[in-house]
């Protein structure tokens, strides 16, 4: 019976952990509720997010936050928004760090850090697993 | 017990701060070429030579506060030197406004303002002659100050309005080794006169469209900074009075890209008896994406001046048009080969053909 017991404990621990990295978690990005925008197109949210655009139809001046690398989110992000691996996103942000033009987002640790940052910020702009999302942040975009 | 809660509770509190800490605070990397050169010029001799070693590091103090500084070891003709080239530190003051201090790289235009000392970062191997830095052989603007900047962007129509507004220490030159011997000094420490450069620039950058054009301008007072006995002035006295005006327009399509500069350069003789000359230097730059890792790249540079023009006679140079044909090849995202053929054809004297050949990369 304890044996039986401690193999569901790892079944149910391993697909919990399988559930949590899944590639196929749908990621939104999501902003502060008071964002005078409604939605944002996949073009523009790369825009921000490689500091190309600083600023929103309609929404005026944004601020936007990562997720630490590593991350589904990120991975997912990064892979059908910003079209870039990891590797290709340091070289990018060091080619804009050294011509003086930005600095890369600030990086939160999950999306439970993200989603309090977003909400906390006027104009502030994220991205999160659709499961964490509710009626206190703005869902701008779900990804492809 | 409850010494055991409160250290527990200060260690959580550490601990979430810990956390939120942005995980790129301090970015450093390195930029390096090295290069092959060969050149049809009577006695030119082939050679291979390593680019300047660039080493730069950029610290995010606070949410609106960073510091930036630049190294870069070059061969300055008899050896490997240290210079400092930027080194800054800026603070966010409102979203639309951000304060600088240190040693920049001058807005004029848009190559000086985007493309640095790392080569991987241009296309060509070569910068347009006349906006070589100031310890090139046919440097004849001051690519950098020192001094106070600030900038930032507004909204306007379907687009953004950015702004550079700065003042720094006037370029000096020392006279005292004749025309052409020396370089132009942006004076780091000091400023052999009380007369400041100030300067601006202007970019509008559609949404819409990929379309970029700017507007900038300078002026200087270019100080004497030789030896009084050799000079051709006492310390400190202005040498040219100069202004400086300018447009610049970029390109960015899917494929084609182009970029373009204009500069008038005004200066007006303060010694000698040269009087008020304008001097036009500028470059049209064509880039194609054959491949994703394919663009070849041409470019046709001009600079032309009244030979009367003492601003360009204390510095010994020639007025010239030059055909760049470059072939851009990129390994990764961090490293290229480059392969350039340049015609230089000046006014006076002898064409040159150039071969170059770089291999240019970063550490990110």
């Amino acid at each position: 019976m304890k044996e039986t017991r401690r193999i569901l404990g790892w079944v149910t621990g391993l697909t919990l952990m399988l559930c949590s990295a899944s590639p196929w978690a749908e990621v939104v990005v999501i902003g502060h509720p008071g964002i005078g925008a409604d939605s944002l197109t996949s073009k523009q949210v790369a825009k921000l997010w490689l500091g190309k655009s600083k600023r929103i139809p309609g929404g005026g001046k944004v601020k936007v936050v990562d997720q630490k690398p590593g991350s589904a989110a990120r991975d997912e992000f990064n892979k059908k928004v910003l079209k870039k691996s990891d590797s290709q996103l340091k070289s990018y942000w060091a080619k804009v760090v050294f011509t003086g033009k930005g600095v890369p987002p600030k990086a939160l640790p999950d999306d439970k850090a993200v989603k309090e940052w977003v909400m906390s910020t006027p104009d502030g702009l994220g991205y999160v697993d659709s499961g964490s999302v509710d009626d206190k942040v703005k869902v701008l975009l779900r990804l492809p | 017990m409850k010494t055991l809660q409160k250290l527990s509770v200060g260690a959580a509190a550490l601990m979430s701060t810990l956390v939120i800490t942005p995980v790129n605070a301090v970015e450093f990397g390195m930029f390096g070429d090295v290069n092959y050169w060969d050149s049809d010029a009577k006695d030119a001799t082939n050679a291979f030579s390593i680019g300047p070693l660039d080493l730069y590091a950029m610290e995010t103090i606070d949410d609106r506060t960073r510091g930036f500084v630049e190294i870069v070891f070059e061969n300055d003709g008899s050896g490997f030197v240290l210079d400092i080239e930027r080194l800054w530190i800026k603070r966010e003051i409102t979203d639309d406004i951000t304060v600088g201090m240190g040693r920049f790289h001058t807005p004029l235009g848009y190559w000086n303002t985007n493309y640095h000392h790392g080569a991987l970062l241009q296309d060509t191997i070569s910068r347009p002659t006349f906006l070589e830095y100031e310890d090139g052989a046919s440097a004849i603007l001051p690519m950098h100050f020192v001094g106070l900047e600030t900038n930032g962007s507004v909204e306007m129509g379907a687009g953004e309005l950015s702004y550079m507004v700065y003042v720094g220490n006037g370029p000096s030159y020392d006279t005292s080794n004749g025309p052409g011997g020396g370089e132009i000094d942006v004076n780091n420490v000091a400023d052999p006169n009380r007369a400041k450069s100030p300067g601006f620039r202007l970019t509008y950058a559609s949404e819409a469209w990929p379309v970029q054009v700017g507007m900038f301008g300078m002026l200087n007072d270019v100080a004497e900074s030789g030896d009084a006995t050799a000079a051709v002035a006492s310390y400190g006295a202005t040498l040219v009075k100069q202004s400086i005006l300018g447009l610049d327009f970029k390109y960015s399509g899917e494929q084609f890209d182009a970029i373009a500069e204009y500069y008038s350069l005004k200066n007006d003789d303060k010694v000698g008896t040269a009087g008020s000359h304008t001097g036009v230097a500028y470059y049209l730059q064509f880039g194609y994406q054959l491949t994703e890792v394919i663009k070849p790249v041409y470019r046709y540079e001009s600079l032309s001046f009244d030979d009367a023009d003492a601003y360009f006679t204390i510095l010994d140079t020639m007025q010239e048009t030059r055909h760049v044909f470059a072939l851009r090849y990129d390994l990764s995202e961090t490293n290229a080969l480059k392969f350039e053929m340049s015609r230089l054809e000046p006014k006076v004297g002898d064409s040159e053909t150039q071969y170059g050949f770089q291999w240019a990369f970063m550490l990110p």
